[in-house]
């Protein structure tokens, strides 16, 4: 639906819900209201197809075929795996849609909200669709689908079927006995997820189950909850038998709380069951501190900081050794920066007022930062537009220099440059698999390197830039391989029944450090290639992960989880020697025998030494003919090989000396080993171009009496699958002792599949007000009911059309254009019939939005939004109302330390011409309900009532500070809740509002003491000022006590509460 | 007509409020990025001169021929991703070695287990006309590539970073040697770390380069001062351990030169 649209069939919506008083509603003023907001880019328009299978319908596009039949591979397994443990068959196929990459995902229309990068997919139970995402790693893909075909399970078991209704309340369990059980449905926990967890355990970090239970959509640490509900399933599962999974919910579906419903299956209440859950994690963590280390204990934090919501991560050291180029984020914005090793600090901001200019968000992953061997280049990642890119950042000239954006690369991860050279090796996914390249950044050069459909990651160039090591999925699980530019040939290194992961070449070139997940917990290992054998370095409790060596090889830089959050550790390396002994050492400290060497027992000094030529197995290759033949012919299903290499275009945004080119002559290692010995058979499956077909998403009835009035409501929603056309249909009907026969109806279409969106509307609606002459607040009106009846009843009838065309430049820049055709009739409906006026409005408005703002709970907290709106209404008749309409809105945030802002506002609007309308200042910005219509309320003018002043012309300016009080405070008494913020904020605001013919007095302010009569006084700017309690308790409530003022005199206190976010 | 009159004070508005944008816009920009300039007192009023400009010097055909071999070794080494851009208005052979068992020119460090105390021989005629020739066939880009490394240098030292800052200049040095700034504030920073023997070295290969550079002639005449009294070197080493990297930058920041 159109940004412009929705608000007007949500208020419509919401009006018909309430009582008949607050049903005004003006659609021309609704037409001229601007609204902010980030745009929802469709950068692509999608080619969809579908599969049909025993037990689902999958959509996909032909380009990925292979992962979706992967997809229906994993999914059937998973169905008859969850049926198993829910003893349930799902009432109907779901539908499943897969996008091939992230960047595409966010452009669903199913949602129609910005999805950020940590949603992994969704499931909704309105019509069972579950949306997934590939990541790149088909594990982790193979895992989400299961979570959310569990979803649709659970929905399919409470509800009884796809809700398809959208006012009555959907029956929810508990999020974390939702959660809990999709995790449970996946398979066992991976080392992060274990490391997660036994840092809560072993920090006492866990979160009380009473407070999932009460506020999980509040919590701090949302991963962890997900990974104590899976625990918590688990344990259920395993102590009361895998039955209670299932009944878990059939049991709800008949009990109204958590605590009841574990006494009805298992006997105990939520805080027995989190005692005995507890004690049996730390009967399982605990041992481990006998046999292995704190990081702490042998390395030292880099970051002195007890921020929780600080995150450093993706770390790379500089030429020198003094400082790290990393990702860090403050819980409000995130910037690549450059910080002192030895003090933590911060150094310089590289990506310094680049968001919304050079890109829309930073990548957050591991690996988006490397340093080059030159010194002064910095290579980060982030998003731009459909897909990241590599943007190279000057150290010298401390600005950007070359960006590459490579088509069919949507994402891109794990950047580390050759010491040797300007080419630098990433991971990139696309086509449905994630694969490693190198590209030259001085000629910008292309080259894939690997072109296997599992995934590779983490590549590391061997120091004399011959060689590239990188940690590739074999079956399930990583091995490090390393491939030889030279001969393009690949050999294994480390392969082992765990993953081996973070590959890093010591500068002698022939050790390698790596990570593995030995016993569970990721740990530093050495693997010497000449000798053919590994050291183990570490034997941590709490796990390591991406280590980075300092480019002289003596110290490396690493992250660890402690206390529930990610942080960076500086390590000394050890000499040679050193680690021969440190691997003996930790060998003997868990009752082994350490390994003897193959080689000479004395511990050597190192000498530089080229790198040996590394005979290990190779892989089978293919060259590029061949694999493109076999692409061919390949039977689908058999053979999962996409070759992403065989793609040409190379998007390289800057301007480069030489024209970029793709390496086409170097396919390597293109693996056909089978990666799905026992896949399901997805041959014969009916398969079929998508084709729109629109459905209902629900439909809500509602009817309603209210002094004298009777109303019958009814909403349909409408769309088709892939939510590109939606329609909505809204209807009123009114019946009364004095009217009869009123049809209000309003029904509205949006098409969202391509990147501009459009809508129409046409409506119909009646409203009612009592008659009192022009007197009354609303248009003129008082609402029906109130007691100033003067002369009967008035109905104001509204029909006409709508229309809208979205345009969004990118994520933060939109035009915007409409249309709107409004006839209006108002007569006396009552106990005559007599018509007052009647007019129509042929209305033209354009506007531009930049919104680049950092929101937060109770208001923005960082960046700024604008627009330009201007509209004219055509006198194409005569009696169409004409004027022209003017509005600027800008607004900046200004961080003041960590969380407090300073918000400064302007606007500035002038209706002019001969019909110009009615605008209105005063009070708080938000009062609704109880003014939804004819109310043109341009925003906060505090210490004044609500819409006091009004005229054709308004200026207002607002500045705000805002400070925190609390954050994430969780009460038990009555009930357990969370208020997650609480803020303090001190006022200023001036504004006035004044008509033509007047002139506005811009000093000195109206003196509060004195009454002002703004028919007969001289315009003046007013002044107010005071502070305010900002509460999120469901909603952003505000409390706020203000004063007019003009600087020398004050009024009294007037206090103002209202709902919404501060402006 | 009101409408023409509200037209232009809001047109002016309009435009108030475009400039203000892009004021705020300027002041961030303004307050976010640092300058790229050295302080005042950091600046030298003193320059590298053009050799042009300086004593004539000479250089033989067979100094050229062995200086091409050295070269080519050193920059398979050295090799970087803007060596690689930029290196071409750089003549291999007029670039001076090193390091290396030979003596080219300026002097050069002998590696050995016990590091003697390298010796600067004087340039002839020819050799410092050939240097003379090959520094003023140097592309803008070079020169200004050196001004960057000396000011971000610089930028290093005013943080306490000093192995970033001697690792960039001597990665420079081991690209184009020509420069003398670069051989003296990298003097000046082996002198801070107490390096003496490279320090002196290069202060001579600066002050060989450009010989009548007062800044280069304080530099190493202020350096053999205090290699005179041993006491006064513990003395000075002492001091350093006491104040560690804590230490304000000191007066040899004041010195450092630019291209």
């Amino acid at each position: 639906m159109l940004p412009r649209l929705r608000p007007i069939l949500v208020l419509l919506a919401a009006c018909l819900m309430l009582p008949l008083p607050s049903i005004a509603q003006d659609i021309v003023s609704s037409q001229l209201r601007q609204g902010f907001g980030r745009n929802k880019v469709r950068y692509k328009e999608f080619d969809w197809h579908f599969v049909e299978s025993e037990h689902l319908l999958l959509h996909y596009e032909p380009e990925f075929e292979d992962l979706a039949d992967r997809a229906v591979g994993y999914l059937e397994d998973a169905y008859g795996h969850i049926s198993t443990i829910m003893r349930h068959e799902l009432s109907t196929k779901p539908p499943i849609v897969i996008f091939k990459s992230h960047y595409e995902f966010q452009q669903n229309n199913i949602i129609q909200a910005f999805l950020p990068p940590g949603v992994a997919g969704f499931a909704e139970p309105l019509r069972y669709r579950m949306v997934i995402p590939f990541n790149g790693d088909l594990d982790d893909f193979n895992n989400v689908l299961t979570h959310e075909l569990m979803h649709i399970f659970q929905y399919d078991v409470v509800n009884r079927g796809p809700v398809r209704r959208i006012s009555n309340p959907i029956a929810s369990p508990p999020t974390w006995i939702m959660e809990g059980m999709a995790e449970y449905s996946t398979q066992e926990m991976n080392t992060v997820d274990e490391m997660v967890l036994r840092d809560a355990v072993l920090t006492d970090g866990l979160i009380p189950l009473e407070v999932m239970d009460a506020s999980w959509h509040y919590l701090p640490n949302p991963f962890l909850a997900y990974k104590q509900s899976h625990s918590l399933i688990e344990y259920i599962a395993d102590n009361f038998g895998p039955e209670k999974v299932s009944r878990l919910l059939r049991a709800w579906d008949r009990q109204s709380g958590s605590d009841r419903l574990l006494e009805r299956l298992i006997d105990m209440d939520m805080e027995s069951l989190d005692e005995r859950w507890q004690a049996h994690m730390r009967k399982k963590y605990w041992p481990l501190l006998q046999t292995r280390d704190y990081v702490s204990e042998f390395a030292e934090r880099i970051i002195e900081s007890d921020d929780f919501f600080g995150l450093y991560t993706s770390p790379d050291w500089s030429l020198g050794g003094d400082m790290l180029a990393v990702l860090s984020t403050d819980g409000v914005e995130q910037h690549v920066d450059i910080i002192r090793i030895s003090s933590g600090k911060l150094v310089e901001r590289v990506s310094s007022g680049m968001r919304t200019r050079q890109y829309d968000d930073l990548t957050f992953n591991d690996g988006t930062v490397a340093w080059g061997a030159d010194g002064r280049t910095i290579a980060f990642v982030a998003k731009a537009g459909p897909a990241d890119r590599i943007l190279l950042w000057d150290l010298y000239d401390k600005e950007l220099g070359k960006a590459f954006q490579f088509e069919g690369v949507e994402v891109i991860e794990g950047l580390d440059f050759d010491p040797t050279s300007g080419r630098l090796a990433f991971v990139g996914t696309g086509y449905g698999q994630s694969d490693i390249y190198v590209v030259d950044t001085l000629t910008g050069e292309l080259q894939q390197i690997t072109g296997t459909p599992q995934r590779d990651s983490y590549p590391s160039f061997s120091p004399d830039g011959r060689y590239l090591a990188y940690s590739a999925k074999q079956g399930h699980q990583f091995d490090i391989r390393a491939y030889n530019f030279e001969n393009d040939t690949v050999s294994t290194l480390v392969a082992t029944p765990t993953d081996d992961l973070w590959p890093e070449w010591l500068p002698a070139g022939n050790k390698i450090l790596f990570v593995s997940t030995r016993e569970g917990i990721n740990d530093l290992f050495v693997y010497h290639l000449e000798q053919d054998r590994e050291y183990r370095l570490t034997q941590t409790v709490s796990g390591i992960m991406a280590p980075r060596l300092s480019p002289d090889g003596k110290q490396l830089v690493m992250s660890t989880y402690y206390h529930g959050r990610r942080e960076l550790y500086l390590m000394d390396m050890p000499s040679w020697p050193e680690i021969r002994r440190q691997d003996e050492t930790l060998a003997a400290r868990s009752g082994g025998v350490a390994p003897v060497p193959r080689v000479d027992d004395e511990f050597e000094e190192e000498t530089e030494s080229a790198p040996t030529e590394m005979d290990s197995t190779t892989t089978p290759r293919l060259g590029l003919d061949e694999a493109v033949a076999l692409l061919a012919q390949k039977a689908r299903g058999q053979t999962a090989v996409k070759l992403a290499d065989t793609r040409t275009d190379l998007n390289e945004t800057a301007a480069s000396a030489t024209p970029p080119t793709v390496n086409h002559g170097n396919p390597a290692a293109i693996e056909l080993s089978s990666f799905f010995d026992d896949a399901y058979n997805v041959d014969g499956l009916p398969r079929r171009r998508y084709r729109p077909k629109l459905e209902f998403d629900g439909v809500s009835l509602q009817m309603g009496y209210y002094s004298g009035f009777l109303s019958g409501i009814a909403h349909l929603s409408m769309s088709d699958l892939l939510g590109n056309h939606s329609a909505s249909m809204f209807t009123d009907y009114v019946g009364s002792q004095e009217i009869s026969n009123d049809f209000t109806f309003a029904v509205s279409y949006a098409y969202f599949s391509r990147r501009a969106t459009y809508g129409a509307t046409i409506f119909n609606w009646n409203q009612y007000f009592n008659d009192t002459q022009g007197r009354g607040p609303i248009g003129g009106y008082y609402p029906v009911g109130s007691t100033n009846l003067t002369q009967g009843l008035i109905r104001s009838r509204q029909s006409g059309l709508l229309a809208d065309i979205s345009y969004p430049l990118d994520v933060f820049r939109r035009m915007e254009l409409s249309y709107s055709f409004v006839d209006e009739v108002r007569e006396i409906a009552w106990p005559v019939t007599e018509p007052v006026e009647a007019f129509g409005t042929h209305l033209v408005k354009t506007a531009y939005v930049h919104d680049s703002l950092n929101n937060g709970l109770l208001g923005p907290t960082a960046g700024r939004r604008y627009y330009v709106s201007v509209g004219r209404a055509f006198e194409l008749v005569e009696g169409d109302r004409s004027f022209t309409h003017l509005e600027a809105d800008y607004r900046h945030y200004f961080r003041l330390g960590r969380w407090s802002v300073l918000g400064i506002r302007g606007v500035g609007m002038g209706s002019l011409g001969r019909d110009g309308l009615a605008y209105n200042l005063g009070g708080p910005a938000w009062f609704l309900p109880f003014y939804p219509g004819y109310n043109l309320n341009l925003g906060p003018l505090r210490g004044y009532s609500f819409s006091e002043l009004t005229g054709s012309r308004v200026v207002l300016l607002n500045s705000e500070v805002r400070v925190p009080f609390i954050r994430n405070i969780t009460f038990g008494w009555p009930g357990t809740f969370a208020i997650p913020a609480v803020d303090g904020a001190f006022f200023v605001d001036i504004g006035s509002a004044w008509n033509k013919g007047q002139d506005l007095d811009l000093w000195p302010l109206q003196d509060p003491l004195v009454p002002y009569n703004p028919a007969t006084d001289e315009a003046r700017l007013q002044g107010g000022m005071g502070f305010s309690f900002l509460v999120y308790f469901l909603a952003p409530l505000n409390f706020e006590f203000a004063r007019r003022t003009d600087f020398r005199e004050y009024s009294d206190w007037r206090m103002h509460f209202s709902f919404g976010k501060a402006f | 007509m009101p409408f023409v009159d509200h037209k232009r004070v809001l047109s002016l508005g309009v435009a108030a409020f475009v400039v203000a944008s892009m004021g705020w816009t300027g002041c961030t920009q303004a307050i976010r990025r640092p300058s790229q300039s050295p302080p005042w007192w950091a600046v030298s009023p003193a320059v590298d001169v053009d050799p042009q400009t300086e004593t004539p010097a000479s250089a033989t055909s067979e100094m050229a021929q062995d200086v091409t071999t050295e070269v080519s070794a050193d920059s398979s080494r050295s090799d970087s991703l803007a060596s690689t851009a930029a290196s071409a208005s750089i003549t291999d052979s007029t670039r001076l070695p090193m390091a290396g068992p030979r003596i080219y020119g300026i002097g050069s460090i002998k590696r050995s287990a016990e590091p003697e105390r390298p010796t600067v021989v004087e340039l002839s005629d020819d050799e410092r006309q050939r240097l003379r020739d090959a520094y003023a066939e140097r592309s803008g880009e070079d020169r200004e590539r050196v001004e960057q490394v000396n000011a971000y240098a610089l930028w290093c030292l005013e943080r306490d970073m000093w192995a970033e800052a001697r690792t960039h200049l001597e990665q420079a040095i081991a690209r184009d040697n020509l420069a003398a700034s670069l051989h003296n504030n990298l003097g000046i920073l082996y002198e801070r770390l107490g390096e003496s023997d490279q320090a002196r070295l290069s202060y001579e290969r600066a002050l060989a380069l450009q010989p009548g550079k007062t800044a280069y002639q304080s530099n190493l005449r202020r350096l053999d001062e205090a290699q005179v009294s041993r006491v006064q070197e513990e003395d000075r080493v002492r001091r350093r351990s006491e104040y560690g990297e804590d230490e304000e930058p000191d007066d040899l920041l004041r010195i450092m030169v630019h291209d």
